[in-house]
């Protein structure tokens, strides 16, 4: 149906049938009709629909695949390929020496850094190991210049385990890894030292290069 | 605890009911977490789509639903996939030129704004299927009556009795109702609309429309009388 000017107004026409325009303007909206067959049959159309509606929606049953395919729609890069480079997450992990022999002077256990990036939709997964434990770190864009980290541990984990971030020497995040795991969002871009920590101890740490 | 939605205005005429409809006035806390929601996506914010996308798959694909059922006719599973994925499209495409152009004037909700579109581009598809779509009378459970009697059209006879410098009186008479009114004998005597129709674009009970065309056709009448425009013992039909 061809669409006139007087009642292309989505916001308009959803006021109106709310009751939320004010008099002067739902007269205005009604003469408009008055010279518009078109937008008449139109607006009697969306009554017709909207007079039929009850709170039915709630319990509508959609399948998942309609909801995936429209969360999906969200512009991502060309290929997987192009999208990692765009989202580079660089780990020291198994440059197992260099942190080992950092940490020990410190009095720190030996790190046991070992992973490999995986890419599912556009989150970059690391599989990672610090210490004695097991760690899942999803990274994902979490905006135009920020990142999202999400750290899990794999089995449930040593007691009283914090997560810290730093960039440029300062901590920027610092969060209890309990069982169920940890999220940080918005993290602007840059280069952060990810470090587990017990006790005050460094259990193991890791290097990560956050760029979108 | 979700604050209490501000009760829309009643659209009550002459003292009739509004049309029983569901109204999605804001309520604040929601409502608040819908504009934010929009705001983050328009910021590209990824993880606020996906929120986006799940408060309102159900409600988007519940209208297809309803559209297409209210105008009888039946969409596979496919088409009402495809009208649910066209709804989002259109939310984000152009950069979301959409979610940036919602203002929420005069308190527009993010949820009465979506049925709309919702609703309107369903129709678009179901005029495409069908090229034309009709309200009538069927869905309800009386017959069919017709809103425009099968006798003379009242205004046409006063009209017929009116004299040449009359008529531009009796178009006055209309200059005084309201646009709702006006809109109205619009519907009924010159677009000729089922009372369904009617009732459905004026938010009212299709009862309502009856009554309300009655009172006014009286109202008109006795003013056209009262102008001399018609004569007082004339009998002619009031429907």
């Amino acid at each position: 149906m061809k669409m006139n000017k007087c009642c292309s107004d989505e916001e308009t026409l959803a006021a109106y049938f709310d009751g939320l325009l004010p008099p002067a303007e739902e007269a205005e909206f009604l003469a408009a009709l008055r010279s518009c067959p078109e937008c008449v049959e139109m607006v009697a159309a969306l009554g017709f629909v909207i007079g039929g509606e009850t709170e039915a929606w709630k319990s509508t049953s959609v399948p998942a695949a309609v909801t995936a395919r429209a969360k999906a729609l969200w512009p991502t890069s060309p290929d997987p390929v192009s999208q990692a480079m765009r989202l580079a997450v660089k780990w020291i992990g198994d440059a197992l020496s260099p942190i080992a022999d950092a940490l020990q002077p410190m009095g720190m256990p030996a790190v046991a850094m070992r992973g490999a990036a995986a890419l599912a939709h556009d989150e970059l997964l690391y599989e990672v190991e610090l210490g004695d434990s097991a760690f899942t770190i999803s990274v994902e864009v979490d905006g135009p210049t920020e990142v999202a980290v999400s750290v899990r541990t794999v089995q449930p984990p040593p007691p009283g385990l914090m997560l810290r971030l730093r960039c440029q020497g300062e901590t920027r995040a610092m969060s209890s890894l309990g069982s169920t795991g940890t999220t940080i969002s918005a993290l602007p871009v840059g280069i952060y030292q990810m470090t587990v920590e017990q006790a005050d101890k460094t259990v193991g740490q890791l290097e990560l290069v956050l760029e979108t | 605890m979700a604050a209490e939605a501000p009760r829309a205005r009643d659209f009550a005429v002459n003292g009739l009911a509004p049309h029983p409809r569901i109204s999605y006035g804001p309520s604040m806390e929601t409502e608040q977490e819908h504009r934010d929601l929009l705001d983050r996506c328009i910021k590209g914010d990824r993880r606020a789509w996906n929120t986006l996308v799940e408060r309102f798959t159900r409600y988007v694909y519940y209208l297809i639903q309803l559209t297409a059922k209210k105008y009888t006719t039946d969409l596979t599973q496919e088409e009402v996939a495809d009208l649910h994925n066209d709804l989002f499209v259109a939310l984000m495409e152009d950069d979301c030129r959409r979610l940036r152009a919602f203002e929420g004037k005069n308190g527009c909700s993010v949820r009465s704004w979506i049925r709309i579109i919702t609703i309107r581009k369903t129709l678009d598809a179901l005029r495409k299927r069908r090229n034309h779509l009709s309200i009538d009378d069927t869905d309800s459970d009386s017959p069919p009556i017709h809103i425009v009697d099968d006798g003379p059209n009242p205004l046409e006879a006063m009209m017929a009795k009116a004299k040449a410098e009359q008529r531009a009186q009796l178009s006055a008479l209309t200059e005084g109702l309201s646009e709702g009114d006006r809109l109205l004998l619009e519907m009924i005597y010159v677009q000729k609309l089922s009372a369904t129709a009617i009732a459905s674009a004026l938010k009212l009970k299709k009862g309502a429309v009856y009554t309300r065309k009655t009172r006014l056709i009286q109202r008109l009448r006795q003013a056209a009388e009262s102008r001399g425009l018609v004569d007082t013992d004339d009998s002619g039909p009031a429907s």
